[in-house]
């Protein structure tokens, strides 16, 4: 599965509620470094036109989140979210 | 009514900063304020990215100092801003943090004269003069961007003794006042008034902000512990005067002065009481915050701007002042 198809099989109550998540696990990462400057701008790009919890926002930040702290973001996919397929597809991301 | 402003330390990597500035502009506050501190992120490097990424809100240094960056540099890097940002940009200016400056061996000295005399060398600049200036401090022998600034940029002195605090007054645009109780603003209130009739003005046009150390959670042991390091170092950088209006003895200041100054966090930390907490922050649950910032409101307060730490947690403290505080006063306005 790639991002896009993951990203749009979550489910629509869900979205709003995991970008607040995805975002504390950016925002309290001492990695933030890692993030490339591209992501870095569409990021904020997204943000300050409040499209976070869009399909679009939610993969900016499992890609983000993938560069910085990986298993947090996979065990709260998987746990808190229920959402299996992208727990693994971000461990995949991090073994890339 | 009264506006929200927010102050962001830019100690983490840059785009953290400016989404909490986005975040600030989403959720309905009027200013951002960046500190400015060598050892830190750039302020204006942020200032510019924060201009790109947002839309509406008012922001600039909070605040610069003129011993380590000379007045016609800020002029500059402000105006340019204004190129970014029309109409959204202020500058604070104030004497400096005396512990970095140390650090790079800059002497601070007369800080009124250094203050006075960058206020009036910048706002020459903004107005688009060719300066030329002999004071105490600087002396330029004629300077004059090489560009037309977009508007006149307001200034705000940041102050905390009366002389600053009159000064401000007299020839600043606002002013920031550093401190978190409503005792501290009474008296700056005072020294505030006798600025602005010094210089024959009128104090509805000096926009008059309570610059606070602020902590927010619905947790208030969590808000509390997220203030003590903050509350030590004014503790510790506070003048006998400051500490005695609280009732707190000079020890303590030189105390936690000197522990803070051989880096023993923990013993600075140790020393910080409820007592002081209450005299130097502004901490706790959102009732009590807006208890608190309805007093500070009292003492003739225009903008209340949400310093340092903000909370244990910055996003979730800017979405409960958001939610939950500011509400509360533009209803009651």
């Amino acid at each position: 599965m790639t991002l896009v198809e993951v990203v749009h099989g979550i489910p629509e109550a869900s979205r709003e509620s995991l970008s607040g998540r995805l975002l504390d696990i950016l925002l309290r990462s001492g990695k933030g470094d890692l993030i490339p400057i591209g992501l870095a701008r569409v990021f904020l790009s997204l943000a300050q036109r409040g499209l976070l919890a869009t399909e679009e926002g939610l993969r900016v930040l499992l890609e983000a989140t993938a560069f910085v702290e990986p298993e947090k973001a996979a065990a709260s996919l998987e746990t808190d979210f229920g959402l299996r397929a992208a727990s693994d597809l971000i461990r995949k991301m991090k073994a890339v | 009514m009264v506006r929200f402003g927010v102050e962001f330390v830019p100690r983490d990597v840059f785009w953290k900063t400016v989404y909490y500035a986005v975040q600030a502009e989403r959720s309905g506050f009027d200013f951002v304020w960046v500190t400015d501190h060598f050892n830190n992120r750039n302020v204006y490097v942020t200032l510019a990215t924060v201009a790109l990424y947002t839309d509406r809100i008012i922001f600039g240094p909070g605040v610069t100092n003129p011993f380590l960056i000379h007045p016609v540099a800020t002029a500059s890097a402000v105006a340019s801003l204004t190129e970014m940002a029309p109409g959204r940009v202020v500058c604070g200016i104030g004497a400096g943090d005396r512990t970095t400056l140390d650090l790079v061996g800059v002497s601070a000295d007369k800080p009124l004269a250094a203050v006075g005399e960058a206020v009036q060398i910048m706002q020459g600049l903004f107005a688009g003069e060719t300066v030329e200036f002999k004071g105490e401090v600087f002396q330029v022998l004629r300077a004059r961007l090489n560009f037309k600034p977009k508007e006149r940029v307001p200034i705000y002195i940041g102050a905390q003794g009366a002389r600053m605090l009159t000064l401000a007054a007299s020839i600043g645009d606002g002013v920031l006042i550093n401190a978190s109780h409503p005792r501290d603003f009474e008296e700056a209130s005072a020294h505030i008034k006798a600025g602005v009739s010094k210089a024959g003005r009128d104090l509805s046009a000096l926009d008059v902000a309570a610059y606070t150390c602020f902590s927010i959670d619905e947790d208030l042991k969590k808000a509390v512990k997220a203030a003590v390091p903050i509350v030590a170092v004014i503790v510790g950088g506070s003048p006998e005067a400051v500490l005695g209006r609280h009732g707190i003895k000079p020890e303590v200041g030189v105390g936690i002065r000197d522990a803070l100054a051989k880096e023993r966090w923990g013993d600075a930390l140790s020393m910080v009481t409820p007592d002081l907490i209450d005299a130097f922050s502004i901490c706790g649950t959102p009732d009590t915050c807006i208890e608190k910032i309805n007093e500070v409101l009292k003492m003739g307060v225009t903008q209340f701007v949400v310093g340092s730490p903000i909370g244990p947690d910055v996003r979730k403290a800017i979405g409960v002042v958001s939610n939950k505080v500011t509400p509360h006063f533009k209803e009651a306005a």
